[in-house]
């Protein structure tokens, strides 16, 4: 969990207008709105605020008056006490003092009209200079200097006192009093202020959540990022997090739900990434990136290391039927994603880092790359893929254990996967193959009434061909060989280690996939399933294939093959981790150049395409 | 004999009986005893209570000379029936209703036969017939067909009808076993007017299967009784154009005929050869066929030693395991008969038909019934034959006796100490299928331990051999823990390698059936210092799972987990609900009617409402394996492990 919340909040207040106001290339969001409502938890009363508040979901309109320096102004509840705010969204230095008129609408606001109605009982005055930005020594002794060239009266019998929030006054008067929905612009108050009360009541992976929740989150970023999505917009999301983070921290389940909130909220920032120019948007995606979410990640898994190196620690729910098996590896996958996606993510950044942060983050990426092959070992759920897509997981182990060189883990991770396979191949528990439909439904229908429906496909599978091509990166050729022939042969073709056909079953189809051309555009928006090309491998008989072809050669001819006739690019400056995140969400299947990059090494150009080039 | 009773179907005025006439009429019948006169009266007499105190021979005697006195029981008729004999079935219900006055039956069923005869006699031949054909639909038809023998003793049937109404009363009592009274009729006609039984063999068609059956009877009679030379010759000829008949219906009356020849004692050992000869040389149906028609021959209580050996003999040499279902439940209904005075027979022939698919439920029925009765009248024999069989096809016991349906009477009539010796024996036999037997009966019979003389001499291998049977049986967690105790009860004998596997699987079984096992165990642990060890791991690891229960991890939902538990819930409580109803024989006879409201019950029946009754509650539960749900893929492959180890030892040993 993000336990310092204060960065984000920096970076958001920071990032604020002046004041919050529509423009022709979408809102502006301003910090006048915070003040308003750090007033309004005070129990002050608005006395002049510069903008006409209005409905939920518009953002609220600029008064076109003169404002005197004074931007907002409050009373108390005993309407003694005047309290003005003069607003700036620049730093306070020497050189902005005249420049950017602090001095000016300083002194403008000490001379309000206490002659106007309802503040005929003012007895103090109190004018708060803020600014959401630093200062530096001249700009303090500036306004020092002013401060105490002007007195302690206003008239004869009025007090007049002055305060000074800088940023990080104002990021703490946030942090104490306005960590709610009121926090956000006035326009995402009522949606999200919902999101909150479903994020408190719906436990995370039910049906209301992902049918309720998870939709509605889902438009709330769209809200936000839509139109020409800025720095600030940006900023907004870790906001929006961490004050869902504190209204459902009564959900038993917010922890591993805000993590997917958190992924939902990236790849809406991903395509940000992808369609701006703007530099600093970009700075700010790829911090959200490692700083909320890969920080977030290790957090999470740090603090339940001892749940997740448990024997059967991840079982959970327990009816005493085949549908706690299910379930149980629906959990296991969730977290082997996760894992995974921590331990690429980290990989991914370690070049780019300094040589102290490299070496700590080295450390938690050994760290977590051992926590997900104790899950691994002591819980049988992770050797059950239950549908086609789980092989982006398992994709995320076989990256774990091979960035980090750990070949003997990867042979023997295969091999009890191929052991578990069998059995379930065999068909001697009430467990289905693998669905090639994707369809966990199809599959807890199959196990809870022990009839399959005609829908559930256990007769193709990308999944069973992402393993096959994961064996050609054994160091060992004979350790190679025998995966192969056991995957080929036992699952694929359904033989008993002796060799003998099992019983009803027939052979499966291998699919392999190449994404659509404008993959890297979509991924981070749709599922990419229904698109691209799926490559049907002809299953081998043993009557035709050639006599001499063994099956590494037979596999490594459609590889070549395949990535002869198409270049696969991937996105510019986008994490692999994050894309993998995308197809995990949008479900769709993962381009096979992710493995066989790393494995056989650069793709060669397409020739036609070359040509043509 | 109660007025409505007898008022009831008959429209016909004349044919009215009512009580004021029938009582006027015995007043005319001075010469009747007491006895007639009550029973004639409408009451019935029973020799413990009867008010006036006469004795049951003193009624017998009475009977007996009324029966004897062909005029009496003309006058009884006349005066029952007037002038208006009943010309339907109300006859029999009444002649029904005068046989069942009395508690002793053989006298008053001849004395009513006498009735019945007396009152066809009266009538014209085809309004008697006419009669003689409601006999189907009489309310008791299986008692009124215990008239038939005496009846058809004395009163000659027209040919057509014989045929039909021969055939119509067979078809009338259908599958039901209580059909001597038809055949011993069927026997008396044939006896009684054999010209006429050869040409009711003439008419009869053979188009269906009671045809054919009372042809095959009639047949068989005649052919043993002594009949003049002239019949004989036609009856010869008649049993020639069936025999030789290129019509396969024909040639079955033919070889069906040889059972009731049998049965009167008239077949000879060569005949019975002859036959088996001819069939087993038959079409498929008639070797089919044979093995039928040979039980029956040979349950002939008039057969010789000699004839019965033969017939013993060519079954023990013709039967096999690929035989279809019906002859194997024959041949197994046959050992039941025979089984009380030739029991080695009977065992050897249940063995031939093995295996026997574990759905023929009949089949291992009546081996069940043979083998309980055994093991009342013969421990020791019982005690051989069944591990005999079992030995000899031990993977058709294992199939049935995983059925939880069957032996349910073996497993309650049979006692522990009786079994023991057996289980003891297959527990350590070299065959697999044996052990897994063994473990199935040591569950179902709730040993705890085993005699200590096979403890003793038992080697390790046997014992490492029934370990790894036990990880890939599906006993219950009681037997399992049982059989455990009783492993970790012989520990010292073993080397350190089986003495840690056993510590692996007490600690699996510990995790697997927390309660079940863990409550053994405990009670055990200050006996055997390994269980303690164990459960102090078990605990440590369910400490710990309950340490960390509430990490949200566990605690996220899936989505469908929910539907699909409600699914699982529903289909199971169906399957509880067939299985209650295939187990339980009364709620088959029962209709079960769901009491949607109320917690007490009534109800409205044949015109009033009973007493309300509460409801009760029943309910039973059982632990089930935790690790099957948890590791399925694990708990599978490790039962694959102890397969390929069973068999790496097997090896090892024939080498050895």
């Amino acid at each position: 969990m993000i336990e310092d919340r204060t960065p984000f909040l920096n970076f958001y207040i920071q990032s604020l207008a002046e004041r919050t106001r529509e423009e022709r290339d979408g809102a502006k969001f301003g910090f006048d709105w915070i003040i308003y409502n750090l007033a309004l938890s005070e129990g002050l009363i608005p006395q002049r605020l510069p903008f006409f508040r209005s409905g939920g979901d518009e953002t609220a309109k600029t008064k076109p008056e003169a404002e005197f320096g004074i931007d907002l102004a409050f009373l108390s509840r005993d309407k003694t006490k005047l309290t003005i705010f003069v607003l700036k969204n620049k730093p306070l230095k020497n050189t902005t003092w005249h420049k950017s008129k602090f001095h000016d609408d300083m002194c403008d606001a000490l001379s309000p009209d206490l002659g106007s109605t309802g503040l005929e009982h003012v007895k103090e005055v109190k004018v708060i200079l803020a600014y959401n930005k630093d200062e530096d020594k001249n700009g303090i002794q500036k306004y020092e200097n002013f401060v105490n060239s002007r007195g302690t009266k206003v008239g004869d019998d009025i007090s007049l006192s002055f305060e000074r929030w800088n940023l990080t006054k104002l990021t703490e008067e946030v942090k104490e009093k306005l960590l709610s929905p009121t926090l956000l612009p006035q326009k995402f108050f009522s949606l999200f202020t919902y999101i909150c009360s479903q994020f408190g009541d719906f436990r995370h992976g039910s049906e209301e959540w992902t049918n309720q929740l998870i939709p509605n989150w889902i438009r709330f970023l769209d809200d936000l990022l839509k139109d020409k999505a800025d720095e600030r917009t940006i900023r907004l999301i870790p906001v929006a997090l961490i004050i869902l983070q504190k209204e459902g921290s009564q959900n038993p389940t917010y922890k591993t739900g805000w993590i997917e909130l958190i992924e939902w909220a990236l790849l809406s920032a991903w395509k940000v990434y992808r369609s701006t120019d703007d530099y600093q948007v970009k700075i700010a995606v790829y911090k959200l990136w490692i700083n909320l979410y890969l920080d977030e990640l290790e957090h999470y898994y740090e603090a339940s290391t001892e749940r997740l190196v448990l024997e059967d620690g991840l079982v959970g729910m327990y009816t005493g039927s085949y549908v706690d098996s299910v379930a149980a590896s629906v959990v296991a996958y969730w977290h082997i994603a996760r894992l995974g996606l921590l331990c690429l993510g980290i990989a991914e950044i370690l070049p780019e880092l300094d040589e102290g942060p490299r070496k700590e983050y080295k450390k938690t990426k050994q760290k977590m790359v051992n926590l997900l092959v104790a899950l691994l070992n002591g819980n049988s759920a992770a050797f059950r893929p239950l549908i086609d897509l789980h092989h982006i997981e398992l994709f995320l182990v076989w990256a774990a254990l091979y960035t980090n060189g750990r070949g003997k883990d990867i042979y023997a991770w295969l091999s009890n996967l191929q052991q578990s396979l069998l059995v379930r191949r065999a068909a001697t528990t009430p467990l289905p193959f693998i669905d090639g439909t994707n369809n966990l439904e199809l599959v807890f229908e199959a196990v809870a009434t022990g009839k399959k429906q005609p829908e559930l496909c256990e007769n193709s599978s990308m999944l069973l061909l992402c393993i096959i091509e994961w064996c050609f990166s054994l160091p060992n050729e004979e350790q190679r060989d025998l995966l192969l022939n056991r995957y080929y042969h036992q699952i694929v073709h359904a033989k008993d280690p002796d060799g003998t056909p099992i019983e009803n079953t027939e052979p499966i189809d291998l699919i392999g996939w190449n994404p659509p051309d404008d993959w890297c555009n979509k991924v981070f928006c749709q599922s990419l399933a229904g698109e691209g090309e799926a490559q049907s491998l002809h299953a081998r008989t043993g009557t035709e294939e050639k006599d001499e072809e063994t099956l590494a050669q037979y596999f490594e001819n459609f590889i070549q093959q395949c990535r002869k006739k198409r270049t696969i690019s991937f996105p510019d400056g986008t994490p692999i981790s994050a894309v993998v995140l995308a197809c995990l969400k949008h479900r769709s299947p993962l381009p096979a150049e992710l493995w066989r990059v790393p494995i056989f090494g650069e793709q060669e150009a397409n020739q036609e395409e070359s040509a043509e080039s | 004999m109660s007025d409505k009773r007898i008022s009831e179907g008959s429209s016909d005025e004349s044919t009215q009986f009512s009580r004021d006439k029938k009582a006027e009429l015995i007043q005319e019948l001075p010469q009747l005893s007491h006895y007639i006169t009550e029973i004639l009266s409408g009451n019935t007499w029973h020799p413990n209570n009867n008010p006036k105190g006469e004795t049951l021979e003193a009624v017998k005697k009475e009977i007996n000379d009324a029966l004897s006195n062909e005029k009496l029981v003309l006058l009884i008729v006349k005066k029952l029936f007037a002038s208006n004999i009943l010309k339907d079935k109300n006859l029999f219900d009444l002649l029904n209703d005068f046989y069942l006055s009395i508690a002793s039956g053989e006298e008053i069923k001849n004395l009513t036969s006498e009735i019945l005869h007396s009152a066809l006699s009266q009538l014209e031949k085809n309004e008697a017939e006419e009669l003689l054909n409601t006999l189907t639909k009489a309310d008791n038809f299986f008692l009124s067909i215990e008239y038939l023998p005496k009846l058809l003793k004395k009163f000659e049937l027209s040919t057509f009808f014989a045929a039909e109404w021969f055939v119509a009363l067979l078809e009338r009592i259908g599958n039901d076993l209580a059909s001597g009274g038809f055949w011993d009729g069927l026997k008396s006609f044939c006896e009684h007017f054999p010209p006429k039984a050869l040409e009711v063999i003439k008419f009869l068609p053979l188009e269906r299967a009671s045809q054919i059956s009372v042809s095959a009877f009639l047949l068989g009679i005649l052919r043993s009784l002594d009949l003049s030379s002239e019949l004989k010759t036609e009856v010869q000829k008649q049993i020639e154009i069936f025999s030789k008949s290129p019509m396969p219906q024909d040639r079955e009356v033919y070889h069906r005929s040889w059972i009731q020849t049998a049965w009167c004692g008239k077949m000879s050992v060569h005949e019975l050869a002859t036959l088996t000869n001819r069939m087993s040389k038959g079409t498929e149906e008639e070797r089919a066929q044979i093995f039928s028609i040979v039980c029956k021959i040979l349950l002939s209580p008039k057969g010789s030693v000699e004839f019965f050996s033969h017939g013993i003999e060519w079954l023990l040499d013709n039967l096999h395991s690929g035989l279809p279902a019906e002859i194997k439940y024959c041949m197994a209904d046959f050992a039941v008969r025979v089984g009380k005075d030739h029991t080695d027979t009977a065992g050897k022939l249940i063995k031939r038909i093995l295996p026997i698919p574990s759905e023929h439920q009949g089949t291992w029925g009546r081996i069940e019934y043979f083998l309980v009765d055994l093991s009342k009248r013969d421990p020791e024999e019982f005690r051989n034959i069944f591990s005999s069989l079992i030995e000899a096809e031990p993977q058709s016991w294992l199939q049935v006796l995983q059925s939880p349906n069957h032996f349910k009477y073996l497993e309650t009539r049979v006692s522990k100490d009786e079994i023991t010796s057996i289980i003891s024996q297959l527990l350590f036999n070299q065959s697999q299928d044996c052990r897994q037997v063994g473990l199935n009966l040591f569950e179902r019979f709730n040993l705890e331990t085993l005699p200590l003389e096979t403890l003793n001499s038992i080697c390790e291998n046997q014992v490492v051999l029934v370990f790894y049977e036990l990880q890939q049986s599906v006993i219950f967690v009681g037997a399992k823990t049982q059989f455990l105790l009783l492993i970790v009860s012989l520990m010292g004998k073993f080397k350190k390698e089986f003495q840690e596997e056993i510590y692996n699987e007490l600690v699996f079984q510990l995790k697997n059936y927390p309660s079940g096992c863990m409550k053994a165990f405990q009670q055990h642990s200050q006996s055997y210092p390994i269980l303690q060890q164990a459960i102090d791991e078990v605990d440590k690891y369910f400490e710990q799972l309950k340490e960390t229960a509430n990490y949200e991890m566990t605690t996220m939902e899936v989505a469908g987990y929910r539907r699909a538990s409600l699914l699982n819930a529903k289909k199971n409580s169906q399957e509880i609900a067939k299985g209650m109803k295939r187990g339980s024989s009364f709620m088959q006879l029962f209709k079960t009617v769901r009491l949607i409201y109320g917690k007490e019950w009534s109800t409205f029946h044949a015109g009033s409402l009973g007493e309300s009754s509460e409801l009760h509650e029943h309910s039973a539960s059982f632990e089930l394996p935790r690790m099957e749900f948890i590791n399925p893929e694990g708990v599978f492959l490790r039962r694959m492990e102890s397969l390929s180890k069973v068999r790496a030892i097997n090896k090892e040993m024939q080498n050895d």
